[in-house]
């Protein structure tokens, strides 16, 4: 009940929302009517997600009104640290989920619950900033960077994917730091790390201020740009048990997606009406938002991101299951295959 | 037989051949069926290999499919930037090749048909793109070949590029698998080969421990029982599950054991009224006999007396003949009462030397009959033994009278000697003479009741037969022994053994002496 008080829709915000369907009508997503009217009601009308502070994850927040259109009245953001999300899973307080592929799929590995991917969500998002002293990412050899504040989390994960890529070893080649962003980024001026392995905001957050130069941008640098980062997951019971409701709730995010692509700003005001950001950081999310392409979800197929990574984590030894293990217990397309029509999915 | 299994191997209704073939085939075949598992995975790993190979094979390709795709597509790129016919002609020649590319690709499986297609769907429609940028850009409309280059075919360079990309990460994804699954084959066919062998090992020594006891069981207890019947015992049976050879066999030792038994009863049965009638017999006999040499001696007396001195020397040889019989009886009551066990032992401490002294004085006119002389040898330390007086006695006075009887104008020599050599101190006596001798046939039958060397010598020299039989009984009772020398023709030695302190009586030797064995004597 305290998250719901919390994260509850309030009429302010309800309001906003249905401006927000206006808005998307005017950049010209236009509700599927037939669709709507052939499609069974959703078997439970309550929708839990996980509420992450990544401001990637956008379109579940944009989302909302349009879920409560597939007919979802109970719509519930449940707080939960990243560390924690595979227990929190586990115990059944979400129902759908966004998250960092390649972390996901570690998770699984090391303590496995019932998850199952149900589609991309975007590429790129993450970037990898060097200091002066650095041109490229064979240059970080022995050099000392931040890749997030915990070993094994997303930013390690796909900064040692990316130093792999290369030929160094993540695990030998590379000095790590583990401290909060706030030290990380002023470790950053002092020059006392080389390389700082950034997400929404943080990349634009260092640039604006003169910080560093980009090695990598995965929304841009092949081949991360060809894989999907977030990907929306689901429990696996109930996906099970609300097969329409989980169609419905896929199709209100990926309807999202698009409208973050075409409306970052309005995107952005609502992360931070959702207290996923701070007013101050809307100056930095914006650009990240609009960097990101939220509108090339049709193009890319979900399963080969998750033989991609798949593949790089078990060649650096960071995961033992090959990707056909993930895709056989960790994915179910049929959402996204029933969905390939009604949004002209490519692949 | 306390086991299933062995008794399980036993019931079975079949021979011993047969359970010993089954068993060696069975062994057989499961070394035959581990050697078909041994195959089997290796065949199972070859078969991995290969497919890995192949693996390998087509990521190659796949990877070389890639990398020209993105060279070409970079080169064509750079074509369209400066526009010289000679480089775009190039280009399309460049992308003409890549459907060759396509072409060669021979490692496409039926899942990735699909995609495959696609990829050259893709081409095709970037092929064809690509030449009307080309056309545009001859036609010297630079900003349409511009932007149609950047609004249609950099996008679809792009799904090229993701595609073959997809294709790669498929063949390394299946790769991976197909090594985990190797990885995971070979484990389980490492466990399959232990644990077939382990249990091949295990089932092989079941199996023998089983078909071994099974044969080797019943052939210890008819053993047993045989033992048993040969010390007597016939009141236990074999009982066997063996529904083969060994279960006959040992239907037929309890059959031979109830005969046996029966014989045997009716033989003690037989041998008790026996001792019972000599010892009745015996005493009946001695009353009359000993009233007939009192008498006779009486007459004898009165004959002196009244000077009637011709009746004397027939009055002597009925005293004689009255004694020779007495003699005779009690020699065959001893016996009987041996056989019966009805004789006990009274021990009793004496001098040896001075029993040698007495008994050597009574054997004198037996000495003397035959022209003989006796040697006698007694150790100084001989000292006092504490046995049966009256047995040794007998025993040294049979073995002297015996020597003196078989022997002429020869010597007769007693040795007498304390040994220590053993645990217990013991009485060695050796008699020898320089007689007539014995084969080893007439020895072989020396200590049997009744039984002298052979007939000539018992019509030519007399006597019972029983004196040695008792002597050696006698002996056996004490906890000695008798042997026997002799050479045909050159004399006799007989040496007896008593310990000098005399234990209590042996049971086993009163049965030994009543069923007559002789091996331990001669």
């Amino acid at each position: 009940m305290k998250n719901k008080k919390a994260d509850g829709w309030s009429r302010r915000e309800f309001l906003g929302g249905l401006a927000l369907t206006g808005a998307a009508a005017v950049v010209g997503w236009r509700p599927d009517l037939v669709t709507a009217a052939v499609e069974p009601p959703p078997e439970t009308t309550r929708l839990r997600f996980h509420k992450g502070k990544p401001a990637c994850w956008a379109p579940i927040y944009v989302a909302e009104p349009l879920l409560r259109e597939e007919g979802f009245t109970d719509v519930q953001y449940v707080f939960g640290p990243q560390t924690e999300v595979g227990k929190m899973f586990s115990e059944g307080k979400f129902d759908l989920n966004v998250g960092f592929s390649a972390k996901t799929m570690y998770n699984l590995e090391h303590q496995p619950y019932p998850l199952k991917f149900l589609s991309g969500l975007h590429v790129g998002c993450y970037a990898l900033i060097g200091s002066a002293r650095t041109r490229s990412v064979r240059d970080l050899k022995g050099r000392t960077v931040w890749a997030g504040a915990i070993e094994n989390d997303g930013p390690h994960l796909f900064f040692s994917t990316i130093v792999a890529y290369v030929g160094l070893d993540p695990r030998t080649d590379v000095n790590y730091v583990w401290v909060d962003k706030d030290e990380a980024i002023r470790l950053f001026r002092d020059g006392k790390i080389d390389a700082f392995m950034s997400f929404p905001p943080g990349a634009h957050e260092l640039r604006h201020n003169g910080l560093g130069h980009l090695l990598i941008d995965t929304n841009v640098d092949k081949p991360w740009s060809q894989y999907f980062c977030c990907m929306v997951a689901g429990h696996s019971d109930f996906i099970r048990k609300n097969p329409i409701a989980t169609r419905r709730a896929l199709r209100a995010i990926l309807k999202a997606n698009d409208i973050v692509a075409r409306d970052p700003e309005t995107a952005a005001r609502i992360l931070i009406e959702r207290k996923v950001i701070k007013e101050s950081e809307y100056v930095h999310i914006l650009p990240e938002l609009k960097h990101i392409p939220y509108n090339m979800w049709r193009d890319y197929n979900p399963e080969d991101t998750i033989r991609f990574y798949a593949l790089r984590m078990r060649e650096i030894g960071t995961i033992k299951s090959n990707p056909q293990q993930f895709i056989d217990q960790h994915a179910d397309w049929r959402f996204m295959n029933e969905l390939k029509k009604e949004f002209g999915i490519t692949w | 037989m306390k086991n299933w299994l062995p008794r399980l191997v036993a019931k079975a209704p079949f021979t011993v051949h047969t359970k010993l073939i089954g068993a060696f085939f069975t062994i057989a075949a499961l070394l035959i069926i581990f050697g078909i598992v041994v195959i089997q995975v290796l065949s199972g790993i070859n078969r991995r290999s290969e497919e890995l190979s192949q693996l390998r094979r087509k990521v190659a390709a796949f990877r070389r499919l890639q990398h020209d795709t993105t060279a070409q597509l970079y080169s064509v790129t750079s074509a369209l930037l400066s526009p010289e016919e000679q480089t775009l002609e190039s280009s399309l020649r460049q992308l003409n090749e890549f459907r060759y590319d396509l072409d060669r690709l021979q490692f496409v499986t039926r899942d990735e048909v699909e995609l495959f297609n696609k990829i050259r769907k893709e081409h095709e429609q970037l092929v064809q793109m690509i030449i009307k940028v080309v056309e545009l850009t001859r036609g010297h409309e630079f900003t349409k070949a511009n932007e149609l280059r950047l609004t249609k075919t950099v996008p679809l360079a792009d799904i090229l590029e993701r595609l073959t990309n997809e294709m790669v990460n498929r063949a390394e994804a299946d790769m991976e698998a197909k090594v985990d699954e190797s990885n995971r084959a070979y484990m389980t066919s490492r466990w399959v080969v232990i644990g077939f062998a382990v249990g091949s090992i295990g089932l092989a020594i079941l199996l023998g421990y089983a078909v071994s006891s099974s044969l080797m069981g019943p052939v210890k207890l008819m053993d047993n029982q045989l033992r048993q019947i040969a010390s007597g015992d016939f009141s236990k049976r074999v009982e066997v599950p063996n529904r083969d050879e060994l279960g006959t066999l040992a239907d037929n030792l309890n059959r031979m054991n109830n005969k046996l038994r029966d014989l045997y009863q009716q033989l003690d049965a037989a041998s008790r009224h026996k001792s019972d009638f000599l010892a009745n017999m015996s005493h009946e006999l001695r009353t009359p006999l000993n009233a007939i040499i009192g008498y006779s001696e009486m007459l004898m007396e009165e004959a002196e007396d009244r000077d009637r001195k011709g009746s004397i020397p027939d009055l002597q040889k009925i005293r004689a003949s009255g004694k020779h019989l007495l003699e005779l009886i009690n020699a065959i009551l001893d016996i009987s009462k041996i056989e019966a066990g009805k004789v006990e032992l009274f021990p009793e401490a004496f001098n040896v030397k001075a029993l040698i002294e007495e008994v050597s004085g009574t054997v004198q006119p037996l000495i003397e009959k035959n022209s003989n002389i006796i040697a006698i040898n007694c150790d100084d330390d001989l000292g006092d033994m504490y046995a049966d007086i009256t047995k040794v006695r007998q025993i040294l006075f049979n073995l002297l009278s015996n020597a003196c009887k078989f022997t002429e104008h020869g010597t007769i020599t007693l040795d007498a000697v304390h040994d220590y050599s053993e645990r217990t101190s013991r009485l060695l006596v050796s008699v020898i003479d320089t007689g007539i001798g014995m084969t080893e046939e007439q020895m072989g039958k020396l200590f049997q009741p009744f039984s002298q060397a052979d007939i000539q010598t018992a019509r030519k020299f007399g006597g019972t037969g029983l004196g040695l039989a008792i002597t050696r009984q006698f002996c056996e009772m004490m906890g000695g022994d008798i042997k026997v020398r002799s050479e045909r023709g050159r004399g006799t030695a007989f040496t007896v053994r008593l310990p000098m302190a005399a234990p209590p009586p042996r049971a086993d030797a009163i049965s030994s002496a009543t069923s007559g064995d002789s091996s331990k004597s001669v």
